[in-house]
């Protein structure tokens, strides 16, 4: 296994792997996903919790291939082959990394719309962890 | 206002096999179907859960009520990481069935029971890959929302039946076994069903020709087809609920994503009947009502589109996706 996180630490993102739960800075108004200890805007380091649409667009993009997986994703390059990895622009503003899927690698492109879906990401200390990826959004 | 259902969605894999794929590696496909469904590595019977669930409008559900026989984190409640992706976690009942492939028919027995609710059922079986007992086995998951505000369908009728009948199909840890005692398993089946539909139907003060659309259990194309025959339905009432010819079967999600390709099939005022059948055993049958919201545009859940939409796997991708997947 790759980079190591543990069950608790795990835990505390769930609001971010299992839905859109960021922040919103209660001064100037900026959006953080997952949440952070200051605005990245104005530093302020009060919140309110927002729900975000969990659509975006694809603002960046890579393949990895089988031989490229870091270790948790190796069973998943090893079972399906190549897959995309990007960073996603959320409607909201703030930009994540996260897997592609549902998508031919060929036909990814900057800008097009997407949407988030959860999916087993991998399982550590036999746990089934799961999370976002993004797939073409929905019409 | 009686209660009924007031949306429903389903969610399928990435994946399908066809027949020809199978026949050509083993000589002969076992399931009398076009082809089944097969979850991607990063789908199991939560993902589809929740995808399935996010395609109701349930927010003020007070019951999550779920069915699967091959939850992916067993002594766990998948309840849990499911409400928080569909937005009930908090104050919120959750019952979870799982034992038989009936589960999915008393999940929503559950939830029309308390009124209200979310239904949520989604399997993906599996079984040895050199035993004909894999061919059939598919995935797919079903999500209906159950309250009194403005409901597609309503119930019309109900029953249910239980006795000891020794089971031909069982788990075996995570896989299928299937005894294959041909008529004796069909004898249990037409049985156990045959006693529900007579009850549903005089409960609903119907019979058999009031019955538009019939949705009965599919882990054995020929048993349920000549079963559903035997009980007095024909093609035309059991084609548009036949969802294993293109899905395969998935365990306790089969009678729910069935019921869901017939409310889409139905017209306002139709009579479906939805069956489920646990080996052991036991079923359960409801007879519902379509409503003029069933003609809304945005009610259909689009099985058909949904069951079209599928990626084709040659076998080769399909045995090295199940030889990592398992």
């Amino acid at each position: 296994m790759g980079a190591h996180i543990s069950i608790p630490m795990y835990e505390r993102t769930v609001g971010q792997r299992l839905a859109f739960e960021g922040e919103r800075c209660t001064d100037c108004g900026t959006v953080a996903f997952p949440p952070k200890g200051a605005c990245p805007d104005c530093r302020n380091d009060e919140f309110e919790t927002v729900d975000l649409s969990g659509t975006g667009t694809v603002y960046s993009h890579t393949v990895l291939s089988p031989g490229g997986a870091p270790p948790e994703f190796a069973g998943q390059a090893r079972a399906e082959g190549r897959y995309v990895a990007a960073i996603v622009e959320l409607d909201e503003g703030p930009r994540i990394t996260a897997q592609l899927t549902d998508i031919d690698p060929e036909t990814v492109e900057i800008g097009m719309p997407v949407s988030g879906r959860i999916r087993r990401i991998y399982e550590e200390e036999g746990v089934v962890r799961y999370g976002f990826k993004f797939g073409p959004a929905d019409d | 206002m009686s209660v009924g259902l007031t949306d429903y969605g389903v969610s399928l894999p990435t994946y399908h096999v066809t027949a020809e794929v199978y026949e050509e590696v083993w000589g002969r496909f076992a399931a009398r179907i076009d082809r089944k469904t097969v979850p991607a590595y990063d789908e199991d019977a939560m993902t589809l859960a929740t995808a399935a669930a996010r395609e109701v409008d349930a927010a003020d559900a007070e019951t999550l009520a779920v069915a699967t026989t091959t939850h992916p984190q067993a002594g766990t409640l998948l309840s849990g990481p499911l409400s928080r992706s569909v937005g009930l976690d908090g104050p919120c009942r959750t019952l979870e069935f799982g034992s038989s492939w009936k589960a999915g028919l008393e999940a929503l027995d559950a939830a029309l029971s308390f009124g209200s609710g979310l239904v949520v059922a989604s399997d993906t079986p599996e079984a040895p890959s050199d035993e004909d007992t894999e061919h059939i086995l598919g995935a797919g998951a079903a999500a209906f929302a159950v309250g009194d505000d403005d409901p597609l369908a309503t119930v019309a009728g109900s029953a249910h039946y239980v006795d000891a009948y020794l089971p031909a199909k069982f788990r075996d840890g995570a896989d299928l076994t299937d005894l294959s005692l041909g008529g004796y398993t069909t004898e249990g089946f037409v049985e156990a069903l045959s006693a529900v539909v007579d009850d549903a139907l005089a409960d609903a003060g119907l019979s058999t020709d009031d019955i538009d659309h019939a949705v009965f259990p599919q882990d054995d194309v020929k048993m349920s087809w000549r079963g559903g025959g035997r009980l007095g339905f024909d093609a035309d009432q059991m084609s548009a609920g036949f969802v294993v010819n293109r899905m395969g079967f998935a365990a306790a999600a089969s009678p729910l994503v069935g019921l869901a390709a017939a409310l889409d099939a139905a017209e306002a005022g139709a009579h479906v009947l939805v069956a489920g059948y646990g080996y052991g055993h036991g079923a359960s049958a409801f007879v519902l009502e379509t409503t003029p919201a069933i003609e809304a545009p945005d009610s259909d859940a689009g099985v058909d589109d949904a069951l079209d939409a599928t990626t084709a796997l040659e076998y080769g991708e399909f045995a090295r996706l199940r030889e990592v997947s398992r």
